[in-house]
């Protein structure tokens, strides 16, 4: 029996204005090109997932050609991000042409399933573990039942954790890996379309099994950069060191996302440098703390925003970079916002910045709440969800502002004067590193 | 400062970023090419540059070195007396 999963990678911008803008500025280029060269740790935990008797064969979009029969499998399994899921389903449907079960799983597909058991003999919501084990048993026995519900809950633990499958991708050169340490965050932002949504609560995996994991994906690649694909990291700071002790000896260098509590534990950050981390993503949102409101149902980004800017310097002064998220078009955000990120941005240093358009996925509460308010452009619009697209209309500026200004941000923020000015930010801040070590070194 | 003198900085700073020896490297090599040197690795290497000799790279400076010898060069480029020809760069 031969299983075939395939990962759908690669998010294209649908303005055109912004896609032509996008591949001229150098910033801007960078992080989608490392996006999309980041192997699927979902489908490698299905293949993990699958008894060893099984054949797994783990594919990237890339490496199906469309002009050529496709490969041989016994079943397909498919997951994709919204707004790949189109090319998902097609993909989907010509196998399912020639006669070969397709099973679709996924964060989208778990938010519309029926919409995604049109194009699949079977489909898997939530996570993978409970789930994909069943339905492998029942493809063996000859029929597929239509869905899969995965757990929401335990999904670490032994009876149901699943090692990703990172000697899949030893035939493909891979210079960054991924592993995961949680699932969730305890913060559930409106607009968040991330792994909360097929979870019941926060998830965190024990550091010996993180540490097992990252051994397995050091044995397929060459001192890869790792990144860790979670959504929140250190949300329980004991587990955080000592995790960032278990990982020192191994000599990473690696990359995650989490709070801007990080920078309230001393003790943590300095783990966090030893340790190899280079830059921490954290989710900002916006500069101020008014159009913060109502983003997250306990106020934790609103609360937090006045200290920002020590916290970020607190990060940085460790040598650890700190990638600035913002979502511009928030419904207390007026055209007066764009100017205020990019003051902002210039005031703190920051290292390295994000900035994305507030997008509702399907299946979050922002979603709902724009449909409840009659804002959504469209009804169907999964191929827009690019981070960059807007969607919905804005509640204190009109779509065009909205559009202009972001533009308008990007090329502040991502021309060669600003990337210049960061890399010399962060040089300096490798300087005071250094001479922080070579000082402590010095009074021992 | 003799160029063989700088090469040595040169490649015990990179060393210590890299994630294999360098001291064997050819003067062409690539640094992307090189174990666990990403673009974050090579800032480091260069402020470390700027911590050893006491000088202060520009913008372009940062953003340019690809080679051992592009480092070297740019080393003995900044230590070069004012009006002192050096080698350039190669591209």
């Amino acid at each position: 029996m031969r299983v075939g999963l395939i990962a759908m990678s690669g998010v294209r911008v649908q303005t055109q204005e912004l896609a032509e803008l996008g591949v001229t500025l150098p910033g801007f280029v960078d992080r989608g090109h490392v996006i999309a060269s980041l192997p699927s740790l979902g489908l490698l935990t299905v293949a993990g997932l699958t008894p060893p008797e099984v054949d797994v064969v783990y594919r990237e979009i890339d490496q199906v050609d469309p002009a050529a029969p496709l490969e041989d499998f016994d079943l397909v399994g498919i997951s994709s991000f919204t707004a790949q899921i189109d090319e998902a389903y097609a993909l989907a449907d010509r196998y399912r042409g020639q006669g070969v079960p397709v099973v679709l799983g996924g964060i989208h597909v778990s938010l519309l399933p029926q919409e995604a058991g049109e194009h699949a003999d079977a489909i898997v919501t939530g996570g993978a573990e409970g789930a994909w084990p069943r339905l492998i048993e029942d493809f063996r026995r000859g029929y597929l039942r239509r869905r899969y519900d995965g757990l929401r809950d335990h999904v670490f633990d032994a009876a149901h954790y699943g090692r990703p499958r990172f000697d899949l991708l030893r035939d493909r050169a891979y210079n960054r890996m991924t592993v995961q340490t949680s699932r969730g965050c305890p913060w559930n932002c409106e607009f968040c379309a991330a792994s909360l949504r097929i979870t019941s609560r926060f998830q965190q995996k024990p550091v010996a099994l993180v540490r097992q994991e990252i051994e397995a994906a050091l044995a397929v690649a060459q001192h890869p950069f790792f990144e860790l694909a979670d959504d929140n990291t250190f949300i329980d700071k004991r587990w955080g060191r000592e995790f960032l002790r278990a990982i020192e000896p191994l000599g990473l260098r690696w990359f995650t996302e989490t709070d801007i509590q990080i920078a309230e534990d001393e003790e943590l950050l300095d783990l966090l440098a030893q340790s190899g981390c280079k830059q921490v993503l954290i989710g900002l949102e916006s500069p101020d703390s008014a159009s913060l409101d109502g983003l997250d149902p306990a106020g934790f980004k609103r609360d937090r925003a006045g200290r920002y800017l020590q916290a970020i310097d607190r990060i940085q002064s460790r040598g650890v970079s700190v990638n600035g998220c913002f979502v511009l078009g928030l419904d207390n955000h007026t055209p007066q916002i764009f100017e205020a990120v990019r003051d902002f941005v210039q005031r703190s240093g920051l290292m390295e910045v994000q900035v994305t358009v507030q997008t509702p996925f399907p299946g979050t509460p922002l979603y709902a709440r724009l449909e409840r308010e009659g804002r959504l452009l469209r009804e169907r619009f999964w191929d827009r969800c690019t981070l960059f697209d807007v969607n919905y209309v804005p509640a204190r500026m009109s779509i065009d502002e909205l559009e202009s200004g972001m533009r308008w941000l990007f090329a502040e923020l991502y021309g060669e004067q600003a990337v210049a000015g960061r890399r010399r930010g962060y040089v300096e801040a490798i300087k005071e590193r250094n001479r922080r070590t070579s000082e402590a070194e010095a009074t021992r | 400062m003799e160029r063989a003198s700088i090469d040595r900085v040169v490649r015990r700073i990179v060393s210590q970023h890299a994630l294999e020896d360098v001291s064997e490297l050819a003067p062409e090599a690539s640094l992307s090419a090189l174990a666990g040197l990403d673009s974050l690795s090579v800032l480091e290497v260069l402020a470390g540059l700027e911590q050893h000799y006491g000088f202060r790279l520009t913008d372009t400076e940062l953003a340019t070195p690809r080679t051992l010898e592009q480092l070297v060069d740019l080393v003995e480029r900044e230590l070069a007396p004012a009006g002192e020809e050096t080698r350039c760069a190669s591209a």
